[in-house]
């Protein structure tokens, strides 16, 4: 199903490729259980596919796609709320060879990251996640929706918390 | 830990290790999500049309152009009305400018609409089917009055159908009132989550300003 949107005439089959991996990580931090993961998932690409027809080209493709994502992972969130967060991240290892010494210490990384995230209140969590995906301060500020100055400082206490957590093991 | 050693662990997040599932998931979902949306948007559509033309058909006379005429504009406005919500919320998902706090106001809005309408179908739900009974029971003795006989096969007058008849309902009505208050725990906590969340933006908005 190829589809091109509005007078740019962007490639959903292209975004899906260059943004799988950020949705998946942003659905990962939400959600524990893998079908809640999926359904997020689904709910993000189809709020994507609407949304790209009003994409202006203001911000860069990837924080409008993560814009759209987090947005759509707040509200997953308030409807999910009933269930248990556990297991986040168990498929972390998947397909990494044991003998690749740096990939499982990544892995290691990268499940306690998931772990700590996942105890995380929803705000905090998704400064969190943006300024793990490597997105300036501004750009944080345009995703959320508040001022660079909050964006600021929620980012200063997220790198905080994450290291200090990560530290002491 | 110094900035390099955030960058590790920013590393260690978008490292992807299977980016091929990740893909092959996404462009999964993303066709199943849009063959669904579509196919309930056509059934919105074929119901919305079967109704309207139903209703224009019993107002106005069966076979009447005037009939057709008010069918046809009817369908078309609630179609455009369709259209034009689905545009305005999908130019809502993307919005820019919609401020966090803002955007979690309109979902609080939404929550405590959602806990009304549950509380308005707990508080009518019982003394609709009451009504509904007496109604009905109205009417049975209405036409035996003016006929002298109940249309409808007999056995329907027989006692163990009628206290049949009730327990069912009165089954479906308590399974109704149950399902009506398991919703209302859940709004509730919802709308007290978006609440803290709000809350919490709020909190630190603008901590320099």
């Amino acid at each position: 199903m190829q589809i091109a949107f509005g007078s740019r005439g962007v490639d959903f089959e292209k975004v899906i490729r260059d943004y799988a991996g950020l949705i998946g990580r942003i659905t990962r931090s939400f959600e524990a259980n893998e079908q809640d993961r999926e359904d997020l998932r689904q709910d993000i690409l189809l709020a994507l596919w609407r949304a790209l027809p009003s994409f202006r080209g203001e911000s860069s493709l990837k924080t409008f796609v993560a814009r759209v994502a987090q947005k759509r992972a707040v509200s997953h969130v308030r409807r999910q709320s009933r269930r248990t967060r556990t297991d986040l991240y168990e498929e972390g290892s998947s397909g990494v060879p044991a003998d690749q010494e740096e990939r499982v210490i990544e892995n290691d990384i990268k499940k306690k990251l998931s772990r700590i995230l996942s105890g995380l209140p929803v705000a905090q969590r998704e400064t969190a996640v943006l300024l793990l995906e490597g997105f300036s301060y501004s750009e944080i500020a345009s995703i959320l929706g508040i001022s660079t100055n909050a964006a600021v400082l929620r980012c200063q206490r997220a790198k905080a918390y994450l290291t200090s957590v990560l530290r002491e093991g | 830990m110094s900035g390099d050693d955030f960058d590790v662990l920013r590393a260690a997040w978008t490292a992807d290790t299977s980016l091929e599932v990740e893909v092959g998931t996404s462009r999964r979902l993303w066709r199943r999500a849009v063959r669904r949306m579509w196919f309930w948007n056509l059934v919105d559509a074929a119901v919305l049309l079967a109704l309207t033309v139903h209703f224009a058909l019993s107002i106005m006379g069966n076979g009447s152009w005037l009939a057709a005429l008010v069918a046809a504009v009817t369908v078309a406005i609630l179609l455009w009305s369709l259209r034009r919500r689905y545009l305005l919320r999908s130019a809502e998902i993307a919005d820019p400018d919609a401020e966090r706090v803002s955007v979690l106001g309109a979902a609080i809005r939404q929550a405590r609409a959602r806990v009304m309408r549950n509380s308005l179908s707990l508080a009518i739900i019982v003394p609709m089917f009451a009504l509904g009974i007496i109604f009905g029971r109205l009417q049975k003795n209405e036409v035996a009055r003016g006929t002298g006989e109940v249309s409808g096969p007999a056995w329907l007058d027989h006692p163990v159908v009628e206290w049949l008849a009730i327990a069912i309902l009165v089954l479906i009505v308590a399974k109704l009132i149950q399902a009506l208050y398991r919703d209302r725990r859940v709004l509730v906590h919802l709308r007290q989550r978006v609440d803290e969340y709000r809350a919490e933006y709020e909190r630190d908005a603008d901590p320099l300003a």
